[in-house]
């Protein structure tokens, strides 16, 4: 390695090293404020390791608000959101790559466009509509407008990694017996599987992060989701940063352990072999 | 098994027509290869017998079932693509079974019928490995069990040895032969190779820009083509072909200035400017017209010998010889046309003139 390559690397590596703590110094900082208790947050000079780790925090965090009950509504609410998503997304973007439509790319790119939308343009159209149908306080209010929310770019991801599956393994598949759409869910779907756990994970995200339509929708304490439940350990007078942490912890901590499971499926390619080359 | 018969078949995409109302009947257990130039519409043509492409007009008959409106999956046909197209993230083992599996076969019948295809194949010791683990020639073998496993009324070959390399294409091409006696089905079968047509066949099919120019046993295609396409395309090297006039008497013909007999009188074009055809082994080195030596190609048991033949304006024709023929460029020689195996062709429609 010559001098000019070493000077490259370590460019890359430092560049690496910035991009990594600038995301995990926040969640970091969390998880160490979480095992504070509310005295050693507020002692000066601050500590950054905390000097006696404690649970107390999670403890209270489910007593004194049903965290339980937020973690679910919000498992329900994305995880239905995600399955309809990937479900409806999968056959746009198998009509989008396969059919021969005339304006196709333009057709791409509304999507596109459609996904740009700045959502607070949606939030009083869309509270009249729920109100007139009393979807509010209702899972529903929030199931159907994040999953058309994450579809644009569900379908583009989807339809992206479509493409690359040659058309003859559906036609193989429909001679053997499939309808077309059982050739896309037995055969298409399993090999785009990256193409699909990446949607997936999108549209879980999305929806589980997701504060404004979730504050407005769903106003009874017990149908809050974890993004807004969160926020109501907020008092008049206090802000009860440990309780907030613990609270935050166990909002990420689904989400990674989702990310981790289907990381190897995203990043493994499935389809080596099938045809030629 | 079943016949296949297409009856005034048409395909358009939009305004374009690419098939111009095609008439085949194939018999059952008969192997008919459609053969003819990329982009003829061979191909469009199978995947409309399968279903993969709608019909424009006409009908489409498997057995006496009208089948124009049947998805593929119930045309009872199976079908072996060029790509393969074997499902990657499945087992040899499920590929082949996954038709039977869709069809609820008991498990049992599935291990036997996949177990016996694979025994006629040689792929049994290749059951469990995925398709990416499998050499070209091994996953064209997959691809074939997994039609055979479904024992439909027809099968249906893309132009299945085209990614395979000369050595592994021949042996193949002697494997589907085998099948077919073995099997007795009927098998359709597309290829731009005119020498797999002419081999595997006992029809081919001429096609040419969604015509089919020629329907008949590869003897009668190779010495009684119906047209100049047929003529050119099949053979290798391909048949010569040269401006010619016919004689008053329509019993011969002047090109390049000498007079070559035909087999029999074509009264039809008696004076007329034709185009003169005959194969290059049909050209025989002794005789009386000249001709001077062009080119030497030695390919071991022959040697191919590009002439300029005849005295005005000489034109330049193959022939093949004796690898022992000894030959120079620059020779001056006398050759002779076999009579009996000249040919004639309109040079407007290019239809070949037999009267």
């Amino acid at each position: 390695m010559n001098l000019a390559e070493m000077k490259t690397k370590s460019m890359v590596m430092l560049a690496g090293l910035i991009v990594v703590v600038n995301g995990f110094f926040p969640a970091v900082w969390i998880f160490f404020t979480s095992l504070k208790t509310e005295s050693e947050l507020l002692q000066f000079p601050i500590t950054y390791i905390p000097r006696d780790p404690t649970l107390v925090n999670y403890y209270q965090a489910f007593t004194e608000k049903p965290l339980h009950l937020f973690i679910l509504n919000s498992v329900i609410v994305a995880g239905a959101s995600t399955i309809i998503t990937v479900f409806v997304a999968a056959l746009a973007a198998y009509a989008l790559t396969r059919l021969k439509m005339p304006k196709r790319n333009l057709l791409m790119s509304l999507l596109l466009a459609v996904s740009m939308f700045p959502l607070i343009s949606l939030i009083v159209p869309l509270f009249q509509v729920m109100r007139e149908i009393g979807l509010l306080n209702n899972y529903l209010s929030l199931i159907l407008p994040y999953t058309v929310l994450s579809l644009p770019v569900c379908t583009l991801v989807m339809a992206s990694f479509f493409q690359d599956i040659s058309p003859d393994l559906e036609a193989a598949a429909m001679v053997d017996g499939c309808t077309r759409v059982q050739a896309l869910f037995k055969i298409v779907m399993p090999l785009a599987a990256p193409g699909v756990f990446t949607a997936a994970i999108l549209a879980f995200v999305n929806a589980w992060d997701e504060f404004l339509l979730a504050l407005t929708f769903l106003s009874r304490e017990s149908m809050r989701t974890l993004s807004v439940g969160i926020t109501l350990y907020q008092g008049e007078f206090a802000f009860p940063w440990p309780l907030i942490s613990a609270a935050l912890i166990v909002a990420i901590v689904p989400v990674c352990i989702l990310i981790a499971i289907f990381q190897e499926r995203v990043v493994g390619g499935l389809t080596a072999g099938g045809v030629k080359g | 098994m079943a016949n296949v018969n297409l009856k005034q078949v048409v395909k358009s995409f939009g305004e374009t027509k690419v098939i111009h109302g095609i008439d085949l009947d194939i018999k059952s257990g008969e192997f008919v290869v459609f053969v003819g130039p990329s982009g003829c519409g061979k191909s469009t043509l199978l995947r409309m017998i399968a279903g993969l492409e709608t019909t424009t007009s006409g009908d489409i008959m498997i057995g006496t079932d009208r089948v124009n409106e049947l998805p593929p999956r119930s045309r009872d046909i199976a079908m072996v693509f060029q790509d393969y197209a074997l499902y990657p993230h499945k087992s040899v083992f499920e590929n082949m079974a996954f038709g039977l599996r869709l069809r609820k076969t008991p498990d049992a019948e599935i291990k036997k019928r996949v177990g016996d295809a694979a025994a006629i194949l040689q792929i049994e010791h290749l059951l469990e490995r995925k398709p990416r683990q499998l050499s070209g020639g091994q996953r064209q073998r997959v691809a074939m069990g997994r039609a055979i496993v479904r024992d439909p009324k027809a099968f249906l070959f893309d132009e299945p040895l085209s990614n395979l390399d000369a050595q592994l294409r021949n042996e193949m091409r002697t494997e589907i032969k085998k099948l077919h006696a073995r099997l007795g089905k009927t098998i359709i079968y597309v290829t731009h190779d005119q020498v797999e047509a002419m081999t595997l066949a006992d029809r081919i099919a001429v096609l040419s820009a969604g015509h089919v120019m020629q329907y008949a046993s590869p003897d009668e295609i190779y010495n009684r083509p119906a047209a100049k396409f047929v003529a050119g395309f099949t053979g290798s090297p391909s048949m010569n072909f040269a401006a010619a006039t016919v004689s008053a008497d329509g019993a011969s013909v002047v090109v390049a200035g000498a007079t070559v007999a035909l087999g029999y009188a074509r009264k039809s074009a008696a004076g007329r400017e034709v185009t003169f055809g005959v194969r290059p082994e049909d050209i025989d080195v002794g005789g009386d017209i000249p001709a001077r030596v062009v080119v030497i190609e030695p390919l071991g048991a022959e040697t191919l010998v590009t002439l300029a033949i005849g005295s005005q304006n000489p034109v330049e024709m193959i022939t093949r010889v004796d690898a022992d023929t000894k030959l120079a460029s620059g020779d001056q020689i006398k050759v002779s046309i076999n009579s009996a195996k000249t040919h004639l062709f309109d040079l407007k429609t290019e239809l070949a003139v037999t009267q």
